[in-house]
């Protein structure tokens, strides 16, 4: 708008659409519940309380070594299925391998006794157990993303000679000697037993509300501002933004013994890089770690920021190690606007080259 | 492009950000700090010990009412849940015994006198039946929702 009117006319033009963009950012925010997420099929192949393993249904199987995906038991796995057209197990599946998820469920109360070592040495081992038998493979890809990574190396680690061929670990917290939840939790003060005795089951809201105070303005303020921005400029994506509001919206709770020992032995304790992780009797000695291992780091990840994932590099014994250092965030790195351009095709190359040919009768 | 002139709505929004951006960066410092650390250890050990206290006396008060509270419904649970463990190692047993007997299918060789009868002899009925106890093997991976059903409707 030209003269010397126009910044007054662009001013007021403004104005007049504020109400509508207001309301549509509105609207956006009250109906996010109504996304659709987790959205490609899937049977149930297995299930132990609240836990299932799901097999997601494929036509076109090229590879024989099956896709276990591990997520953390904070938070729903659906991040890997997000939303049709932008979901990392429909990126897999269409490349023709066997998927399958392991939910870890939403834990009650009664689930108060499932700690780590339950975890990982019974319903990661059954899940792996039921996987290879659906697939009818003798080897298995674990795809490990945060506090899944980490279970998957201890499992890795107490497993050397057991049926993983491959060790995806994306995002995954290993040396939390430097990181400010260890300033939070990880000081005598931090009293994790009162917590853990007073709640059976952690809430998830708890949780999910620690995690946002690592970034309180950005995570409660500069996402709907940005939101906001994208309505007035016109360049919204609805479905993709209520798609990521509601899985971080959705924080299942985190079983008290779990959560006591996550806290002490990772946090207070740092056992997993000082070799002193033991579950079952049986040392977590990452060390021992011999399968082919891809680690994905964050650049701007402030969760397990890439200084507490490196040190596993320099513990472990594989031989064949591959290291990806991206920009973006702990959960943006895998389900952000651009994973499916800039990671997906890359994860998707490395297992490639380590998933057998399946063999057709 | 450098030339338009600035609107001053454009002004007061490069401000804005400017100000949430600095503000972002102050936050992120200031909850990283070790004296927000503890203030944050401190109050949450206040207000979980708060809500213990809560808690128990709504306990107390539903057990006084003779009505089956949270802690009464999780026990229920856990019954369930342990019933589940077992059967779980159950299944568990069952799985590394067919296991067993598959390996053993598979390292039995076939009797001399007829391993040259082709698909229809002995070896051909052998091959079919460790086939066969592979599809009962994945057909058991594949049934058990069904057996999980079962189960917690026997313990229920």
């Amino acid at each position: 708008m030209d003269g010397p009117l126009g910044p007054v006319m662009s001013g007021v033009q403004e104005l007049w659409r504020l109400p509508g963009h207001l309301a549509e950012t509105t609207n956006i925010l009250l109906t996010t519940d109504d996304a659709q997420i987790g959205a490609t099929p899937k049977d149930v192949v297995w299930t132990h309380r609240d836990i299932t393993l799901y097999r997601y249904r494929s036509r076109q199987r090229r590879y024989s070594v099956p896709v276990l995906l591990v997520f953390a038991l904070i938070n729903r796995p659906d991040i890997f299925d997000l939303r049709p057209g932008h979901s990392f197990v429909e990126y897999l599946v269409d490349a023709g391998y066997d998927v399958f998820l392991i939910d870890w469920g939403i834990p009650g109360d009664e689930d108060a006794d499932l700690g780590l070592a339950e975890y990982v040495c019974d319903e990661l081992h059954w899940g792996i157990r039921e996987t290879l038998r659906a697939s009818g493979s003798d080897e298995v890809t674990l795809v490990g993303w945060c506090i899944g990574a980490t279970l998957c190396a201890i499992y890795g680690a107490l497993h050397p000679d057991g049926p993983v061929r491959n060790l995806v670990l994306l995002t995954m917290p290993v040396d939390t000697s430097d990181s400010v939840y260890t300033t939070w939790v990880g000081r005598d003060s931090f009293d994790v037993d009162l917590l853990a005795d007073t709640y059976p089951a952690i809430p998830g809201g708890m949780i999910d509300w620690a995690n946002k105070l690592m970034k309180p303005v950005t995570n409660y303020v500069t996402t709907r501002r940005r939101l906001f921005d994208s309505v007035r400029a016109g360049t919204v994506n609805r479905v993709a933004y209520q798609s990521m509001a509601k899985w971080v919206g959705n924080n299942p709770p985190f079983p008290a013994k779990a959560y006591r020992e996550w806290i002490t032995w990772m946090y207070k304790e740092n056992r997993l890089v000082k070799g002193t992780l033991r579950l079952r009797d049986q040392t977590a000695d990452l060390g021992r770690i011999r399968q082919s291992v891809l680690v994905v780091t964050a650049g701007e990840d402030h969760i397990a920021p890439r200084h507490s994932t490196l040190p596993f590099l320099d513990l472990i014994s594989s031989t064949d190690v591959t290291h990806f250092d991206r920009p973006g965030g702990h959960i943006g790195l895998m389900a952000g606007s651009k994973a499916r351009g800039e990671i997906w095709p890359h994860l998707a190359e490395w297992l490639e080259e380590r998933s057998d040919p399946r063999r057709t009768p | 492009m450098s030339d338009q002139p600035v609107t001053t709505a454009e002004q007061v929004r490069r401000l804005y950000e400017d100000a949430e951006a600095q503000a972002a960066s102050a936050a992120e410092e200031l909850v990283s700090s070790n004296s927000f650390g503890e203030l944050l250890a401190m109050t949450t050990g206040n207000i979980v010990a708060f809500s213990k206290m809560a808690a128990d006396g709504m306990d107390q008060l539903l057990a006084n009412l003779r009505v089956a509270g949270r802690a009464d419904i999780a026990a229920l649970g856990r019954q369930v849940a342990r019933t589940e463990d077992k059967l779980e190692q159950l299944l568990q047993a069952i799985r590394v015994l067919e296991d067993s007997v598959r390996a053993l299918e598979e390292r039995l060789p076939p009797p001399a006198e007829e391993s040259g009868q082709g698909a229809g002899g002995r070896s051909g009925t052998q091959a079919a039946r460790s086939a066969a106890a592979r599809r009962a093997a994945v057909a058991a991976a594949g049934g058990t929702r069904d057996q999980s059903s079962a189960r917690t409707g026997s313990d229920q």
